[in-house]
């Protein structure tokens, strides 16, 4: 059943020292003993030789100097040289006529690779400290609810015009199932990415409705910022380095995650890779991180293939903002690089714990609400799932999920047949973040102005039409209001459909629901992103804006009702 | 391994093109053959055990329990007309799970609205085979059958080759391994949607190709029509969403080159009898068995109107076949139609025919 939180709800496992969280982090060695050899069993059903072994080794070392001189941080290691120049004077020491053609346990290559893969495992690893959590969660919490707009509680006369923090980020979802089955099951959470505030939002709202922490990749780069260091090394965050593209690398970070996953820990990635940098709902997401799903529940299945299995369920989510305060440079991304995400900058609004916390600020003084839509649990293949956890495919009919790793009646690995899986299983998502997503007033005005604007200058491309004076693309309120309506007809169908979800001020009387669009969208802009103006028409002040506001309603086929 | 006298294998339909495939699978192993009534199945029976008439391979087991060839099978290969594909699809879709695979050998479209009352139809109307495996089962591993496989040959033992297409490489594996012998090549492909494509367009070229031959235009004329067949394949293709690479292989040339030569293709057969002068509903009304081609040129004639594509084969052949155009005047249209650059769907992606 579809829920309206504006709540805390009870945590599913009240203590946190049983989350398999805890337990990983307990048992570090063990569990990163259990990374390791997946990716060194993995690495060696692709490389047979020692050769081979020998020049993969010299490429990850060459990329590993490069990244040493071209892009050292002042949070690198201080051993990162030392540690490479040994690495670079044991290669040297090889020589490879000398050795066999196989690969040998005693194979100086492999311990080499051996050593690469300790270091990158325990710079990855993250901590779990359930004091540090209980702490982040109440004290935390509290305090900043208390410094900020929202009041903990009515006692203070004075605050009680404001809304608390639970009601001001309201959660709507089928929150019983979710919760009766994460009692059981492994939940991996796939939200929408806007902003770089999404990973504390999530955090939040995965603990408002009562899951056990969660394990997410956090970059490194936000680990050398002090403050949110000291917080996520112990929240169970791990670290993600961007800068390493290597094989030995990037295998270990996803092994990382299916390892997890298959020890019960709950996950969290940002599906789309980064941010959206267009404005636009995800359509394409990253499937390397997850297909790890799709493995780890695999290997649920190989453990005990004939039992009860252990099941990895997926839960896609949806963050509705009003503004994003990036959105200025994110759509300047966008427009140079023309879609294609060739164009990142690494340094961005979120370089400093100063800046963040000013965001934060900012974000809590606003009256404006922020809306997070849980979507359907679903199970790896993308099908979705009955109360008790079964899968239900798109015929309803109960399927049992080892069938899909069946073949002539056997169970199989087959990793080409994963890989299908997991775009299945993307397009699954992709179209639960369509579905699920809360269309808000702000978003329909700055679709139907951006149209409406669009409209009178066709014949130009989107390049030349966002360079036009502003004054140059008035329109009559009129015709606006018009328009509004006419779209917020059909959102009550696709509604109706379950094609989307609307927020409460969707209903509003046409000209209140103007108004709040307007004074919501993009609040914390410098310019105004729209408004009314002396004649009593509606126009835009940075049309960029209006066009990245405008993207997030696309993919609804809206556009013919403007 | 398990055993191969258990049935991992199921053949859905005793047409002849089933009845070949089911006789090349069963020479490795036990087929279980489904037919949906028992006349048919006693006739089989009396076929396999006196040894007369059709030849069925004694590793086939007949039944017309849907039940039991889903539970016994794994491995299913469909292959019954595409008008009648939908509703097979359903009746099986309650016994059918993800375990099962399904590898059709049907070479048509599902449509979703009746045909003869659109004037254009797009994409979205109409479904491959496997789409409609996809769209009324629990089943995710489909893949289909093409190529040239004229079923008369293919019983008669004598060599051909096939494809098997589908996005995984398992079932392309397992197509592999069943159907492979020394008599029969199976290529492997992961652009299903383009062999199927190519699988179903061929078949209203083979028509005209037939119609010329009835006429005895001679063999330049064929071969200029079958090289023009195939561009217009990979228009209509493009604008379905496919790429031309499916159409160069063997679902794609192989097959055209086979249909538009052999009498014993039905699509043939129908162009052989149109140009002797029989008239289109007395042809279709004495088949045995449908020949999708006819189908086929109603759907690509809507096709090609909706995405405004150039495709005289198929606009004069509706028009000879449902508008009463005589096929001389038909024909002759074609031979004479305008030429400029050849192959140019190589060079260019779009073109004037």
């Amino acid at each position: 059943m579809h829920q309206i939180l504006k709540t805390t709800l009870d945590p599913v496992h009240p203590n946190p020292r049983e989350w398999p969280i805890y337990k990983i982090s307990q048992n570090k060695e063990a569990f990163l003993g259990e990374i390791k050899d997946l990716t060194r069993s993995k690495i060696l059903s692709k490389i047979h030789t020692e050769k081979e072994l020998n020049d993969m080794l010299g490429k990850v070392l060459y990329a590993e100097r490069i990244r040493l001189t071209q892009k050292a941080w002042k949070a690198d290691p201080k051993d990162e040289r030392e540690f490479w120049g040994n690495i670079k004077n044991e290669l040297l020491k090889i020589n490879i006529e000398e050795l066999p053609d196989e690969i040998s346990p005693e194979s100086p290559n492999l311990a080499i690779l051996n050593k690469i893969m300790e270091r990158y495992a325990n710079e990855i690893v993250g901590n779990f400290k359930p004091a540090m959590y209980e702490f982040a969660r109440t004290t935390v919490a509290v305090l900043v609810s208390k410094i900020l707009n929202a009041t903990p509680s009515n006692r203070f006369k004075f605050w009680r015009t404001q809304k608390t923090l639970d009601e001001k980020v309201i959660i709507t979802g089928e929150l019983d199932k979710i919760r009766k089955l994460a009692e059981d099951a492994t939940i991996v959470v796939v939200p929408t990415h806007f902003s770089n505030l999404d990973s504390i939002i999530m955090g939040y709202i995965i603990d408002r409705i009562g899951l056990p922490a969660v394990t997410y990749g956090a970059g490194l780069n936000l680990f050398s910022i002090g403050l949110l260091n000291y917080f996520m090394s112990n929240l169970g965050a791990f670290k993600v380095d961007r800068r390493k593209k290597n094989n030995v690398y990037l295998e270990l970070l996803k092994n990382y995650s299916t390892v997890a996953l298959q020890n019960g820990v709950n996950g969290l990635f940002f599906p789309g890779g980064t941010r959206s940098r267009s404005g636009e709902l995800e359509k394409n997401l990253k499937l390397g991180l997850l297909g790890t799903t799709v493995e780890a529940q695999r290997n649920l299945i190989a453990q005990n293939a004939e039992g009860k299995v252990k099941k990895i369920f997926i839960l896609p989510c949806i963050i509705n903002y009003h503004f994003v305060l990036e959105a200025n440079g994110l759509i300047e991304d966008y427009l140079k690089s023309t879609g294609k995400d060739k164009y990142i900058r690494e340094n961005d609004e979120f370089s400093t714990s100063y800046k963040m916390l000013k965001f934060i600020i900012k974000f809590l003084f606003a009256k404006s609400d922020m809306i997070m839509s849980y979507g359907p649990l679903m199970d790896v293949i993308g099908n979705t799932v009955d109360d008790d956890g079964n899968s239900i495919d798109h015929m309803g009919r109960k399927v049992d999920i080892k069938d899909y790793f069946k073949i002539d009646g056997d169970f199989k690995i087959n990793i080409q047949r994963e890989n299908e899986y997991t775009r299945m299983l993307e397009r699954s998502i992709v179209d639960k973040f369509h579905t699920h997503n809360t269309m808000l007033t702000s978003n329909l005005v700055a679709f139907t102005a951006f149209i409406l604007m669009r409209k009178m200058f066709e014949q130009l491309d989107l390049y030349a039409f966002l360079r036009l004076p502003n004054e140059d693309t008035e329109i009559k309120y009129a015709d606006f209001e018009k328009s509004v309506e006419k779209i917020r007809e059909q959102l009550f169908i696709l509604e109706k459909n379950g094609k989307i979800l609307l927020s409460e001020e969707i209903r509003l009387p046409i000209n209140e629901l103007i108004e709040h669009g307007l004074k919501n969208l993009g609040m914390y802009h410098t310019e105004e992103v729209l408004q009314i103006n002396e004649n009593g028409n509606v126009v835009t002040g940075h049309k960029k804006l209006l066009y990245y506001y405008h993207n997030r309603a696309l993919g609804y086929q809206l556009e013919k009702y403007a | 391994m398990h055993s191969t006298l258990n049935h991992r294998i199921g053949v859905i339909g005793a047409g002849s093109f089933g009845l070949a495939i089911a006789n090349l699978l069963a020479e490795k192993n036990q087929i279980l053959l489904y037919t949906r009534k028992q006349e048919k199945a006693a006739e089989l029976l009396s076929y396999q055990q006196n040894k007369t008439g059709k030849f069925i391979h004694p590793n086939i087991n007949i039944t017309t329990s849907v039940k039991d060839i889903c539970e016994n099978c794994t491995v299913l290969f469909p292959i019954i007309p595409s008008t009648k594909f939908r509703d097979m699809v359903k009746d099986f879709s309650p016994f059918l799970n993800p375990g099962h695979i399904m590898i059709h050998g049907t070479k048509g479209f599902d449509l979703d609205v009746d045909i003869n009352n659109y004037y254009t139809i797009s994409r979205s109307n109409i479904k491959t085979m496997s789409e409609v495996i996809r769209e009324d089962t629990s089943v995710v591993r489909v893949g289909c059958l093409a190529g040239p496989n004229l079923a008369s040959e293919i019983s008669a033992g004598k060599p051909a080759a096939t494809v098997v297409a589908s996005k995984f490489d398992e079932v392309i594996d397992l197509g592999q391994r069943y159907l492979r012998s020394t008599k029969f090549q199976v290529y492997g492909s992961n652009d299903i949607f383009g062999i199927e494509l190519a699988g179903v367009l061929k078949n209203y070229i083979a028509i005209a190709s037939g119609a010329i031959s009835g006429m005895e235009l001679g063999e330049n004329a064929k071969a200029l029509l079958i090289t023009r067949g195939m561009a217009e394949m990979i228009y209509v293709g493009r604008a379905l969403g496919a790429t031309p690479e499916a159409f160069m292989g063997m679902a794609g040339i192989g097959d055209l080159i086979a249909t538009c030569s052999s009498p014993n293709s039905r699509n043939y057969s129908v162009g052989m009898r149109l140009a002797k002068g029989e008239k289109v509903s007395d042809i279709l009304g004495s088949m045995a068995e449908v020949a999708e081609g006819v189908r086929t040129i109603q759907i690509v004639k809507a096709l090609s109107v909706h995405y405004q594509i150039t495709a005289p084969i198929v606009h004069v052949m509706y028009r000879v076949m449902f508008e009463n155009l005589s096929l001389e005047k038909g024909i002759n249209f074609l031979m004479r139609y305008p030429a400029y650059t050849d192959a140019e769907y190589l060079i260019k992606p779009k073109s004037d025919f």
